[in-house]
């Protein structure tokens, strides 16, 4: 979308866990919105997650990530990151290399547009070589 | 003696890209705009500047005032955002936008600052239940005037009817210069090429843009016109954005609503090598409003980094304030000349 973009994925981004890995991830507006004005969509190595095995954290509270769209009163402030929790998956090894493709979409939710007056969808997607940690 | 002039001021929005980066605390950020003299007006976005807003603990409230004025600056405008879409499954009712805003509006009053930015996404329903709100604590509210919201807009004459019939100091406009333009800023024009959009397409859209019609009809000359150029949907999408985002308003059709506006937004993408804003007529603007009888703030409101990070928003500020300035000096040598 523009220079915002750059700062959706760390270089950190990226944790191995015992069951998965976790992606931080942090919001291209200018400003903070809740979770429910936003979506996002993972790939791995060409590999598209499982969504059914992913919760989402933000100021330490962790939700499913169905949940999502219920979440107006979870505000990710601006300048922290939300975390992607992956289960599921075979566990990321430290130091090696992955390709994340990242699509985050935001709907802003004071400008209405179109006829039918939906939120502005604000949508990125980035694409990062991550060293996992 | 020389009458007061509009005074210079400098919204936190402009330092989307340093604040966004996570290497400037408020502090840092505040501290850095008042070295570089870039005062004394500060606006402040809520949403973007403080953690927790609109409930911000009592520590955070003599932080951000004790910051106001250990920096020297003077308060000019806290902004509200009006988040009728936060849920999904429905847009906020009346009563519940109502019951968004009023914590805003009270943190403005805690915080120090005289006028509390609104958007449009509060209808004048809304606007009408705030008023009492508004006169206890003691703040305006200035709706802001962003294009498409042009003072002919259906949505603003509703809006203008409602100020009329409660006649109170405490409701106001916010008119944003990206209401007027005369012409397309260059970032925007720059960035379509990077998905691929040729300089013929582009020339299109500037002469569309150009064209006294109305918005809708734009967007479908240039659907006929782009697509026969072969352009694809997503490059269609983006050159609507120089429909959406740039408004071509007379700047003399704000004359009408000067008694009632209580801040503005300098709206800039950037500038010539005189250190004019190309796609925005600064002179003619502020010769209308100072003539016009206002006397508040000019609150510099860097939009480029929607587009460009090639400008870091501390510089792009100062050449903001360089060129009010210029230009208010000289309204003000000229008035003064005239009445000596």
């Amino acid at each position: 979308m523009g220079p915002l973009d750059n700062f959706i994925l760390a270089d950190d981004a990226l944790q191995a866990t015992p069951t998965g890995f976790t992606l931080q991830f942090h919001s291209h507006w200018y400003r903070s919105l809740p979770l429910s004005c936003m979506s996002c969509k993972a790939i791995i190595n060409g590999q598209a997650i499982d969504e059914s095995e992913v919760f989402i954290e933000a100021n330490g509270n962790k939700y499913p990530f169905s949940e999502m769209p219920n979440l107006y009163k979870e505000w990710l402030f601006i300048t922290d990151g939300a975390r992607l929790h992956v289960n599921g998956v075979e566990p990321l090894q430290k130091g090696k290399q992955y390709n994340i493709e990242f699509k985050l979409d935001l709907f802003i939710p004071y400008i209405l547009v179109g006829r039918e007056g939906n939120p502005l969808l604000a949508s990125s997607t980035v694409t990062k070589q991550l060293t996992c940690n | 003696m020389k009458h007061p002039n509009i005074k210079l001021c400098t919204s936190l929005f402009s330092f989307a890209l340093e604040w966004n980066s996570g290497k400037y605390s408020l502090e840092q950020l505040m501290s850095k705009v008042r070295e570089l003299n870039l005062g004394p007006g500060i606006e402040i976005i809520g949403f973007q500047s403080l953690k927790g807003f609109p409930y911000l603990s009592d520590n955070t409230i003599v932080d951000v005032r004790r910051l106001i004025e250990q920096f020297g600056f003077e308060p000019a405008c806290l902004d509200a955002n009006v988040d009728v879409a936060i849920r999904r499954d429905r847009l906020l009712t009346i009563e519940e936008t109502v019951e968004y805003i009023i914590p805003q509006i009270w943190a403005a009053n805690k915080l120090g600052f005289p006028v509390l930015r609104v958007q449009m996404t509060a209808k004048p329903e809304v606007i009408k239940k705030l008023v009492p709100v508004a006169e206890k604590a003691n703040v305006k509210l200035g709706m802001e005037l962003h294009t498409p919201y042009l003072i002919d807009h259906p949505a603003v004459v509703a809006l203008r009817e409602l100020y009329e019939e409660m006649d109170s100091p405490f409701l106001g406009f916010i008119p944003d210069f990206g209401t007027s333009m005369r012409q397309i800023p260059d970032a925007l024009l720059h960035s379509f090429r990077e998905v691929g959009v040729t300089d013929e397409l582009i020339a299109i859209t500037k002469e569309i843009w150009q064209k006294d019609i109305p918005t809708p009809a734009k967007f479908g000359e240039l659907q006929e016109r782009a697509s026969a150029l072969g352009a694809t949907p997503p490059q269609i999408g983006r050159l609507n954005m120089a429909f959406s985002m740039n408004g071509r308003q007379d700047v003399n059709a704000w004359k009408e609503i000067i008694p009632q506006t209580v801040h503005l937004h300098g709206k800039f993408y950037g500038f010539d090598e005189h250190g004019d804003e190309p796609s925005i007529d600064y002179a003619a603007i502020l010769k209308v409003f100072y003539e016009g009888g206002y006397r508040g703030y000019v609150s510099s409101e860097y939009e480029g980094t929607a587009f460009t990070d090639e400008f870091t928003g501390f510089e792009m500020v100062q050449k903001h304030h360089a060129l009010c300035k210029k230009i208010l000096e000289n309204i003000q040598e000229k008035e003064y000349a005239r009445t000596v």
